[in-house]
């Protein structure tokens, strides 16, 4: 009997900072490199004092946001990780920018607030591998599959294979069909593993359909009474899929046609050519207009692009998304001091808030905001505040029918808070308590940040 | 600021250090600046441990003095309890200092005296008579070593 070893450094019972190691007969992978979006500098790290990260021997990198990969420079340039690291092509691509971006915002405040630099990012940036999706590498013993996970472009679920366990890493993973991203795939195989996400716990989504036609339906009657529309989002990842239902909206109303449609985000502007480049990894209906219309989708034809708001005149109704997504500076702030006196205008949240910003702040209405460049000044805020959610996680019926599909004989909880995650848990094992004491019983685990998780399996040996 | 005092943090390769006045420093107020220079004061939810660099042995004691030129390893981990025993004692709280005078010779630096209500002056001079009490005893210590006497062989 040989134990198999989970060990969370972050992202165990908590949102943020994900990174999970797993070993088995010696072999160690590591799972994601992210930092805490809410905290700075080290503070922001997974706990990786607790784990001799030069014993790692592959690292893989699910997708490109900053709570899956941003502390991946770091692990490469200023520890002793010796290992290699892969990603798929997509992400690969957007991670450099989204990063170096994420360096230059750091040193905003504060150099010493840095937790590397962008020559190290450079340094790094080489020395991380691609893989494909549906393509399998072996190293030294450990093999592993990369499938699609939907969430956003390049997003992929790792299947692991250690002498004859077999894992699966889900990563941050969708079940919803929307406009440019396939669902999450089930692997052909069964794994013995299944290490899955909880951001969402046991609650439920509204249908793609009404989400789109409510947002659609508020954004035409503020444009209609003459009001204008801001929409906040992160520059990647959600943003383009609203780019993209407003500009289908825009196609099929004639009389938005003078309405212009702005998006503000030089990361955006950027990173949109890695969208148009990528199309083939996106899902067959993207995939179908672009063959038959010969036109890229991501060519907007009623959106346009600004840098900066000087060179904006706002003398009548607009729509316009801007980051970053949780007000904390930047574009989508100033525009929303500008706007928030008037009444006729409204503010959509389509993202996920996080306490202590001034989007989880807004959300409760308050009838004075303070101006961010001089917190004494206090705006008033007359404008409508509405929030869609266009987060792509599974609800929990669409996370408990992936489990079945997958039928894992254990199940890992991570990337999700305490209560959400803790409530997942007994509806999993109120689920599966028909098997209990069976030789099909399932396990679930919600381990803490380095909480050694132990399971038993029998290695198989492969003759070579 | 003379003394030196080096750390790095176990999964780190690059030494970082804490400088300081005297002869050695508390394990309180080294960890204390530890946090504050790595702004780890965003979030205090972490137990921050201070290990010898040579044994990796705990020190345990916030009241040790570590003399100075030592190098330590620091080890940020996650609280056992949520909120028990984190790091955020080292920068509102302070150490618990037992007030009972050390029986016997002390070894190493002695423990810092009480500098709250002290004017800069007295502080000052409370330095200085430290560092001559510590080559004092140095130097009594010193006095039982047998010589060895450098020869050519």
């Amino acid at each position: 009997m040989d134990q198999f070893r989970f060990f969370c450094l972050g992202g165990g019972n908590e949102v943020g900072r994900s990174s999970h190691i797993i070993q088995f007969k010696g072999k160690t992978v590591m799972l994601d490199a992210g930092v805490h979006p809410a905290f700075q500098g080290m503070a922001s790290l997974p706990f990786y004092d607790e784990f001799d990260l030069g014993t790692v021997d592959v690292l893989l990198i699910s997708h490109f946001h900053l709570d899956h990969a941003a502390s991946l420079p770091y692990v490469m340039q200023k520890t002793n990780f010796k290992g290699r690291v892969f990603m798929t092509h997509p992400t690969k691509a957007i991670y450099r920018w989204l990063l170096n971006d994420f360096v230059r915002v750091t040193a905003i405040d504060d150099d010493s607030n840095q937790l590397y630099s962008d020559k190290d990012l450079k340094d790094s940036f080489d020395r991380i591998e691609t893989i494909d999706f549906h393509s399998t590498i072996e190293i030294d013993g450990i093999r592993f599959t990369a499938y699609q996970a939907g969430h956003v472009l390049g997003a992929a679920m790792f299947f692991i294979e250690i002498a004859g366990i077999k894992v699966l890493f889900t990563g941050d993973f969708s079940r919803e069909e929307d406009r440019h991203l396939s669902v999450a795939e089930v692997p052909p195989v069964r794994p013995d593993v299944l290490i899955t996400e909880s951001t969402f716990g046991t609650a439920t989504h509204e249908p793609r359909e009404e989400k789109e036609k409510k947002l659609t339906t508020m954004i035409h009657s503020t444009l209609a009474n003459g009001g204008r529309v801001l929409m906040p989002v992160f520059a990647l990842g959600r943003a383009q899929e609203l780019l993209l239902i407003l500009d289908e909206y825009w196609s099929q109303h004639q009389d938005l046609e003078n309405i212009k449609v702005y998006y503000a985000s030089d990361l955006a502007r950027k990173c949109l050519a890695v969208y148009q480049t990528y199309i083939n990894m996106m899902n067959e209906n993207i995939r179908k207009k672009f063959r038959d219309t010969n036109k890229n989708p991501f060519q907007f034809q009623y959106i346009k692009n600004i840098k900066n708001l000087s060179k904006f005149d706002d003398f009548q109704p607009s729509v316009v998304v801007a980051s970053p997504g949780m007000l904390q500076n930047g574009v989508s702030r100033a525009l929303l001091e500008k706007w928030a006196p008037d009444p006729r205008n409204t503010l959509i949240m389509t993202g996920y808030s996080v306490e202590g910003t001034m989007a989880k702040e807004i959300l409760l209405e308050p009838t004075e905001i303070p101006s961010q460049q001089n917190p004494d000044v206090l705006i008033p805020r007359r404008m409508t505040v509405e929030e869609i959610s266009f987060a792509a996680h599974v609800d929990y019926e669409q996370n408990s029918k992936f489990i079945e599909l997958v039928n894992p004989k254990t199940i890992v909880l991570v990337h999700g808070e305490s209560n959400p995650m803790g409530r997942l848990k007994s509806a999993l094992l109120s689920k599966y308590s028909k098997y209990k004491n069976t030789p099909d019983e399932v396990k679930v685990y919600n381990p803490r940040n380095c909480e050694d998780l132990l399971v038993e399996f029998k290695g198989i040996k492969i003759a070579k | 600021m003379s003394s030196t005092i080096f750390y790095r943090f176990r999964s780190q390769k690059d030494l970082s250090r804490v400088q300081f006045d005297g002869t050695g420093i508390t394990v309180f107020d080294l960890k204390r600046e530890i946090i504050l220079q790595n702004k780890l004061n965003s979030n205090l939810d972490f137990v921050l441990t201070l290990l010898h660099s040579d044994t990796n042995e705990p020190y345990d004691d916030d009241n040790t003095v570590i003399p100075r030129s030592s190098s330590v390893i620091a080890r940020r981990s996650p609280p056992m309890k949520k909120g028990r025993g984190t790091a955020g004692r080292y920068l509102v709280g302070k150490p618990r200092i037992n007030r009972t005078a050390p029986s016997g010779p002390t070894t190493g630096a002695p423990a810092p005296t009480n500098l709250t209500g002290l004017s800069e002056e007295e502080r000052i001079q409370s330095m200085f008579n430290q560092q001559s009490q510590n080559w004092q005893q140095h130097q009594e210590e010193l006095s039982t070593h047998t010589p060895v006497h450098y020869s050519k062989a």
